[in-house]
Parts: C-alpha cells; structure tokens; sequence
C-alpha cells in the first residue's frame, strides 16, 4: 500500500510526463495489437474463407479441347480429390473503368464466369447483392469494392478485345485465388446466362477452368509441379498453353504485402516503444536528482531503497497499463478502419474479431520492457544514503567548462546564450535526439515507401521482377518473327525485346524446383535489371537464377544445374544471381538459344514494346491492332498492368505514410512540448531574473528555441542518415524469405533533406509555440 | 535635489478570489539621484510590492511612475524589460545568477543588453569585479564555486555593468553569514559614493544604516521618513537616530 501511495503521488507530481507517457504506449499498443492480431489470424482467415466458399486448391485453365485430357491427368495424381469444370470467357488484355466514379481506365485481365451456373467449388457468394438483376448486370471482384470505391449499381465499362460494353454493378464476389490484381493480373466477374452465352459466342478459342479439390495436406504447389510435368509428358505433340493457379501459392502471395505492412507497424511500434523507455529513463533520472532531499528523508523515516524503487516500477507500470487498456478500447473502436485497410489489401471482407494472444503479447512486451528498464534505471537509488541526500545530494551537475564565452565568441549573445544552454542539457539533449532520429527514420522509410510505389515504381518491379515498357503484344501466329520485326520499325519505337516465360524445372544434387523461367532475345535492352550478382546469360547454356533457388539447390556462380522441360534435361552453367518476389522468388533466366535446347520449336510470341514516350502508347497500340487485324494478336498497357497490380499496395501504403507522418509530427510535438514545458519550470527563475535584468520576453524565446533546435536538428539528420543507409537493408531484410538480398528502393536525397528541413522547420515552430509560455513568467516571482 | 523617480497617487491591488487586497495605497513619493534609500516595514507591509512597481518590474493598477518626467507605468511589458536593462540594475536576496556560467559570462549577460562594444564591455566587467575585491581566478569560475559573498558581489556587479541610474536591491544580505554582510554592504556602500543611486528593501537595521534616506511603511502606506545624511563608519550618532526612528514607528 505504502508502495502504491509513493506511486501514486509520483504520478501526480509528474502528470505531464505520466499523461505523454501514456499516449505513447496507448498509440504503441494500438499499432502492435492490430499488427500482431493480423499477423496471428491472416493465415487462419483465409483459409476459413477458403472453406466457407469451398474454394478450388488448384485451377487450370485451357483450351477447351484439353479439358478431359488435363482431368485424366489430375485424375492420376496423389492428393485429387474432385473437380469440376467451368467455362470462362478469358482475356489477358483488357480494360475497366468505373463510369458512374469518372475513374481512370485500368488494364487487366478477365476471367468472366456464368452466375446461373451453380456451382459447388468456389461457390459464388454477393456481398452487396442488388435489388434488380438486368441483362447487363455483373458482379465484380470484391477488391474493386475496397480498394477502389466502387458500388453496387455503379456503371462499369469493360474493354474485352475491341468490343467496350457497359455493365451494372449488381454485386460484389470474393475468391482467395483471383482475391486481388496483385497476385494475378486477372478480375474474376460474373455476368447472368444470357449475356453469357453472348460473350462465349464471340470467343475465337474456347477456355474450360478445372477447378480441383485436393485432398487435405496436400502441397499445392508441388501438385501444380507434378501435375504439369504429366500432362506435358502426355501431350508430347500439341502444346497446350496452361494457365495454372495453386492456393497455397496464391495464399502466400496475397498475405506477403500485408505481412510486410504489418511487419513495419510493428518495427514501429517497437520504435514508439523505444521512445517510451528513452523518456522514462530521462523522467527516472530527473525524478531522483531533484527529489533526492525527498529520497533521503524518505529513507531517513525508514523506507526501503528496495521499496522506493519498486514505487518507481509500479508508477510506469500502472502508466503503461492505462496506456494499454484505453489502447485497446481504442484498437477495438479502430477496427473498422483496420478492417478496410486489411480487406483492400487482401481483396476479402476481413472480419476481425478479439485475439488474446496478439492482446497478451503486446501487454506482456510492453510491461515486461516498462517495468525492466524503470527497475534498471531507479536502482540508482541504492547508492543514496540518507546522509549524502539530507546534506547534498549526488553531485549531477558539475560545470567546468564554459561553451561559448561571451567575451570571446563574436556571436549574438542571445544565440550564445541558447546555445549555452544546449550544451548544459545533455541527457534531455539525448532523449530529444533519440526520439527525433527515431521518428525522423520512420517518417521517411514511410515516404520512401510511398515514393517507390506510387511515384517511381522502379525499385519495386526489381524486387518484383516485373519488366517495365510501354506495350507487350503476343502473337501467336507463324509469322511472329516478322511481325517483331514490323513493330520495331513503326514510329515512336525505341526498342523492343523479346521476353517470354514458361514454367519448368531445374534440377541440382536431386532437387527438383518449379521455376518460372524468362527467355530473352537480349537481356542487356530491359529496363529492370533484378542481377544482384554475376550477370545475365548470354550464351545458350547460361543461366542466372534467383538466391532462392541457387540456396535451395546448394549452387553458387560457375556450378552447372539441369533444366527440365517435359523430360528433356539440359545441362546449364550458372552465371548470375537474380532476386525477385514473384513466384515466390523462384525464377531464372535464359537465352533463346538455351530454350531451344530445351525446346527445338520454341519460336518467341511476346515483345515488349518501348516508346519514345508513354503519350505515343494509345497511338502505337492502334497502329498495331489496324494493321494486324488478321492476326492472332493481344496487346497489353504493360503501364497500366503495373498500375493495376500495384492499386492495393499503394492505396495501403499511402494510408501508412500518412499515419507515420502524423505520428510522428504528433510524438515530436508531444516530446518537445513536454519538455520545454519542464525546462521552463526548473528554469522558472533563471527567467524571471533574466527578465528582471532586461531580458525581453523575444529574447528569452528565441535562447530557448536555440536551445532546443539543436537537438532537432541533430536528430532529424542522423536519422535522414540512418535513413539513407539503413532502409534497403531493412527491406531486404523484411523480404528475405522471398530471397531478397539487396534492395534499390530510391531513397531521394529531396527526400532526405525534405523530412530533415520538414522536422526541423516544425520543431523550430512547435518550439517557439511552447516557449510562448515564458510571457507568463514575471520577474516579480523572485521576491 | 534631483528627482529621478516620482511615484504619484500610487496604488496597487490584488484580487484573491473574490476578495481585493489593496497593497499600495495612494502612494506618493520621489526617490533622489545619488541617495541609499531604504524602505523598511514589517511583513506585508507592501515593501516587495513598492520595489516592483518601482523598478518596472510591474505596473501599478492606479497612478504614475515617472522616470525623469517619462511615465513607465503605460510601458507594455517589452519596454519595461528595455527601461530595465537600460536605466536599472538588481541585487537580489537569492542572487540568481546563472549556474551553468561562469562569473564573467553571467556579468557580460547583463552587459551585452546595452553593450555592443564585446571587448569595453568585459574589459568594464573584470574592473567592477576588481573593485568589489573578486580577481581574475575568479573569472572562470561556476556560482557553485564561490561562497555567498563572492557570488552577491558578482550579482552586484551584474547590477551596474551598464552604469545604471539606480540600483534596486531586495535583502542582498538576507542570505549571507554576517562577514559576508559586511562586506557587501561595503560594496553597495562604495558604489553608492560614487554617485550610483539605491533603492533597497531590507529588515536588518545594520543594514539599513548604510542608507541615507529611511521610508517606513505601514499597510500600504509610507507613514515617515528618517534622513541620516552619509553613512561614516563608527557614526554612534546617526545608528541611534535611526533605532529612535524604528521604535517610534512601532519596529
């Protein structure tokens, strides 16, 4: 009890400090919580959705004629279970736009199904249902919902080919595999029979989905290995092109962002936690300096140092617990917003419920660092006998240096005597500089983020291993090659390059991996290079591979592996190392020449096409699509492909650099007025004498905000440093389960400089606004 | 003589609450140039408060105060700091001087107020400090390192370094042993015979024998005066005019 008392008044005395205190770690709790409950129930969910709308754990999608063949072929392999079979109306080239929004036209693909079929796998389930059904109604991926605003009964306009038409939204559908343009380029919608078979009836070649069930603990991912390795073995004359899509890797692929996003909420809220233990220490410290008189009476009276610093422990503990208790209220009232960030993510309606675990790890972190670094700091105690306190107290200033004499420093005084009192304040100094670097750091990781998502997308499509033109244009037709060669002459056409992907397998030391592999004409003319090192193959039995792969196979630079196509192996000699997220970060490179030793009738059916610049894209694209017209012929917007793709990231990472910065702004403003606030208080008569010797109230304002800026300035340039080095490592870091290695997120110098002049600029602003105060001081006070 | 404050219908209040205490009231008196005034009183009496407002260091609720025929009672609160630092110096009981400077930092502190000139200005500092008996060891030194006395002679000093008109000192004594006492009265005692005007608040009466001028007030108001003529050391005569003023104001 009496322990609690001492807390309790402690509290009291320092209600400032107690009240920011416990902001912080309300604000840090709200952050680990949701972030460690999302971490906690992603994997639970999906899969929970999975089963509620029995979705497919394997889909292929083919040319219709393949179907029976590619069931026989499933039918044989371990781990089916059942299937069922769903014609689509499939495109990869396609165009949606939101008329009744006035939205921008985004390129994606199609997979149009038909809603009046009933089907038992991946059950079709509208959310938003529409009162009236028309004949051009459709009902679109949920994301579109979340991510993009759209609504039920808004008009959508979708480009298929060279046909526009209008739909009305009549409700919204989710599906873990076609969840988000992230994973795949494809929006899965639904239109009625009738206009069904409309669109069926135009298509040139026939698609049939097989949708598969497969038997509980089955790898999905390596059933997709198997299952194409057998079906390709059986049509050894005929190519099929295949479309196959497995959950677990759609799984994966649809929580790796949020996993990511999640990941940086928690470094952040270790960061805020960090900030809290950095003040509490400072308040400890302070706390036994100027109440050291009290500290020993206190003892003299018979208390304990055990007992005072356990008084100590329990104030910052009961602070941190009504930090964490009124954090998670608010966690709870937040949850909607939480649960629109998490759902235009992952393009599922996220329910979130509860989750004890993520509430007990965050309280037992938060406490257990709370109460283990006030216990460190306070047994400072020990050593203060009642003697040392009574009569003097520990020595903890002992001035011997004079920074800046003012008879030999040809300054302005009022800057001299500013920056005196800077020098003075050292262990303030370093709890500002502390949390400002932090903060600082935060604040342009998250611009830096938002940077290379939203503005210059470079670095992420290394990571993501995406290539960067205007135009992809397929040909499947004999005369390709011609064609190419037509298409690098038209007007407007800087480059082209051939670039293709397949999936096989590459063998090492009996390790069969699936990869999907790049074949290019000239890998020298693309725009994203992903070789972290070596280089790119040249000749026909060179290969570079990703670090996964290479790590996985037990192969570095100059060993040999083989690569199976069907049962054809060919020996290849590693020559570079790629890293990129996409297939999970299993991927490889060869020439051409390499895939025709796999892979004698290989003939190159995809360019992508470079222009001089993107307003010549529409103009080019036309040009194409006029003067084939005969042809067999798919053009992308690869731009706004990426567009599309990235749509969830950025929107999400928007939202967090926002958050991030109004945090920061909001810690740093917090921080800084709490302790201007406790300086103006100790040097209440200091500043009072000053004014009575003639000091104005400008003058004393401006030393103090000499004083403090610093401390800012200080911090927010070691942490735009930090920043500069330490944010690619981080992120490769954060992805290097997906075999990142080295990240080339651009990190603006504008940037840099921005946030660092940003911070300091602010400090300067919140400083002065604080020092306001020193108007109330009257000299009148010292008499 | 010549006046160098006038003080006129002088009243000061404060409310507590609902409940208004007149402190000052009507008050009308002149301070001389080159005079050690004392202003003596019991507790509450409203001495604090008459230094206040004489000093500019806060504005009377009725009447004027005149520096040399200028009325600084409508001064806002900037140009009282200016008036101040201009025409004023302060001795204070506590002495305030800055900890985390040392001894001539905290003069020039003062004196780089008015001063531009950096190398007149501490070159006046270090011969006002050694006037008042404190050499240059003791320069570089923190207020932590110097005894009470040294540390209220270097507050003295930040008190004229700008040659100020008059100097307002509130129990400059009231902190020290009695040698050290001493040896600011002596101080304060020699500055004033150079022509520097004081103005100082005390109880002591040792010390309020080195003025020339005594106020005595009583409720807010200065009900007499003693006029001692210059303090000489050993003068028997003027200490027991001044104990006779004291018991017949009921000291």
């Amino acid at each position: 009890m009496k322990i609690l008392m001492i807390a309790k008044s402690n509290i009291r005395k320092n209600k400032g400090i107690s009240v920011m205190l416990m902001i912080l770690i309300l604000i840090a709790t709200i952050l680990l919580y949701t972030a460690v409950s999302i971490l906690l129930d992603i994997n639970t969910f999906v899969d929970d959705k999975n089963k509620e709308l029995n979705g497919a754990d394997y889909v292929v999608g083919l040319p219709s004629e393949y179907k029976d063949a590619a069931v026989n072929t499933l039918k044989e392999l371990k781990g089916y279970q059942y299937s069922e079979l769903e014609d689509v109306v499939l495109t990869s080239s396609g165009d949606i736009r939101n008329v009744t929004n006035d939205e921008k036209k985004q390129s994606t693909g199609y997979a149009i199904l038909n809603a009046d079929k009933k089907e038992n796998l991946s059950k079709l389930k509208i959310i938003d249902k529409g009162n009236k059904k028309l004949e051009n109604s459709i009902i679109v991926p949920y994301f579109l919902k979340v991510a993009n605003g759209y609504h039920t009964g808004d008009t959508i306009e979708i480009g298929i080919g060279n046909k526009t038409k209008n739909y009305v939204i009549y409700g919204f559908a989710e599906d873990i595999i076609f969840a988000t343009p992230t994973n795949i380029t494809f929006y899965k919608c639904y239109v009625f029979d009738k206009e069904f078979n409309s669109l069926m009836s135009e298509q040139k070649q026939k698609i049939t989905f097989i949708k598969a069930k497969l038997e509980r603990g089955t790898k999905t991912d390596q059933f997709d290995t198997t299952f194409i390795k057998h079906f390709n073995a059986q049509q050894s004359n005929k190519k099929a092109d295949l479309l196959t899509l497995d959950y677990a890797t759609m799984k994966i692929g649809l929580c790796l962002f949020l996993s990511i996003i999640m990941a940086i909420l928690i470094v952040f809220s270790i960061i805020i936690i960090v900030i809290v233990l950095t003040v509490m220490r400072f308040t400890i410290v302070s706390h036994i300096e100027s109440n050291i008189k009290n500290i020993g009476s206190m003892q003299a009276m018979g208390y304990r140092p055990y007992q005072l610093i356990m008084a100590i422990v329990l104030q910052f503990s009961i602070i941190s617990i009504f930090g964490y208790l009124i954090g998670m209220i608010m966690a709870s009232f937040s949850s909607g917003i939480v649960k629109n960030i998490v759902s235009s993510s992952i393009g599922l309606e996220w329910k979130s419920s509860m989750n004890l675990l993520a509430a007990l790890v965050s309280l037992v972190l938060i406490l257990a660092l709370v109460s283990s670094v006030s216990y460190f700091t306070s047994r400072k105690i020990k050593m203060i006998t009642p003697i040392i306190a009574l009569r003097n107290g520990i020595e903890s200033h002992n001035f011997k240096k004079s920074y800046f004499p003012l008879d030999r420093t040809p300054v302005n005084y009022n800057i001299l005597l500013g920056l005196k009192s800077f020098f003075y304040h050292t262990k303030q100094n370093i709890t500002i500089i502390i949390v400002v670097l932090l903060m600082s750091f935060v604040c342009i990781f998250s611009f830096a983020a938002n940077y290379n998502f939203n503005i210059d997308t470079t670095a992420f499509l290394q990571l993501v291993g995406m290539e960067k033109a205007q135009l992809s244009v397929v040909v499947e037709d004999k005369d390709a090659s011609n064609i190419f060669a037509d298409i690098k002459q038209m007007k407007h056409v800087k480059k082209t390059v051939q670039l293709y992907e397949k999936n096989m397998t590459v063998v090492a030391k009996k390790k069969e991996i699936t990869t999907l592999f790049k074949v290019c004409n000239d890998y020298n003319k693309l725009s994203i290079n992903t070789v972290i090192k070596g280089r790119y193959p040249k000749h026909d039995n060179e290969i570079a591979a990703t670090n996964l792969i290479l790590k996985r196979l037990h192969a570095k630079i100059g060993d040999v592996i083989h690569v199976k196509n069907g049962e054809k192996a060919v020996e290849f000699l590693v020559v570079g190392v790629t890293q990129q997220i996409s297939y999970l970060g299993k991927c490889a490179m060869i020439t051409e020449e390499g895939m025709r030793r796999l892979d004698t009738s290989y003939k190159p059916s995809q360019i992508y096409v470079y222009l001089d610049s993107s307003k010549y894209t529409k103009a080019v694209s036309k040009e194409i699509k006029n003067h084939y017209k005969d042809k067999n012929i798919s053009i992308d917007n690869v731009e706004k492909i990426i567009d599309t793709t990235l749509a969830p990231m950025q929107k999400a990472l928007a939202i967090l650099c926002l958050v991030c910065t109004i945090i920061t702004l909001s810690i740093i403003a917090l921080i800084l007025y709490l302790f201007i606030k406790i300086r103006l208080l100790k040097e209440r008569v200091r500043l009072g004498a000053a004014k009575a010797i003639g000091y104005t109230t400008r003058q004393l304002i401006a030393q103090v905000v000499v004083s403090f800026c610093p401390t800012c300035f200080i911090g927010a340039l070691i942490g735009a440093v930090m920043a500069r080095f330490l944010i690619n490592p981080l992120v490769a870091l954060m992805l290097s389960t997906s075999g990142i290695v080295k990240c080339h997120m651009i990190i603006n110098p504008l940037l840099l400089f921005g946030t660092f002049f940003g911070i300091s600029v602010f400090s300067i602003v919140i400083t002065a606004l604080v020092a306001v105060r020193i108007r109330k001081i009257t000299p009148c006070e010292l008499f | 003589m010549e006046s160098i404050l006038e003080v006129k219908n002088l009243c000061k209040s404060y409310s507590n609450g609902s409940v208004l205490q007149h402190v000052l009231k009507n008050m009308n008196i002149q301070i001389y140039k080159g005079d050690f005034t004392v202003i003596m009183g019991s507790s509450g009496s409203g001495k604090s408060t008459l230094l206040y407002a004489l000093s500019g260091m806060d504005k009377p609720t009725v009447g004027s105060i005149y520096f040399k025929d200028e009325e600084i009672s409508g001064y806002n609160n900037d140009r009282l700091a200016i008036f101040r630092r201009k025409h004023c110096g302060f001795v204070f009981q506590q002495m305030y001087l800055n900890d985390t400077m040392n001894v001539l930092d905290n003069i020039l502190m003062g004196g780089l107020l008015v001063s531009k000139d950096r190398k007149q200005i501490t070159s006046k500092a270090k011969e006002l400090l050694q006037s008042v008996g404190l050499d240059e060891t003791s320069y570089d030194k923190f207020p932590s390192q110097l005894s009470g006395g040294e540390a209220q002679r270097v507050a003295i000093v930040r008190a004229i370094i700008n040659s100020p008109e008059i100097v307002f000192a509130d129990e400059p004594t009231g902190a020290l042993n009695s040698t050290n006492a001493v040896n600011v009265l002596e101080v304060l005692t020699k500055i004033n015979r150079e022509g520097q005007s004081i103005v100082m608040v005390t109880h002591d009466i040792k010390t309020a024998r080195r003025a020339n001028r005594i106020l005595y007030l009583k409720d807010g108001v200065i009900i007499d005066e003693c006029n001692l003529g210059q303090y000489e050391k050993g003068d028997e005569e003027r200490h027991k005019k001044l104990r006779r003023f004291l018991e017949e104001m009921g000291w």
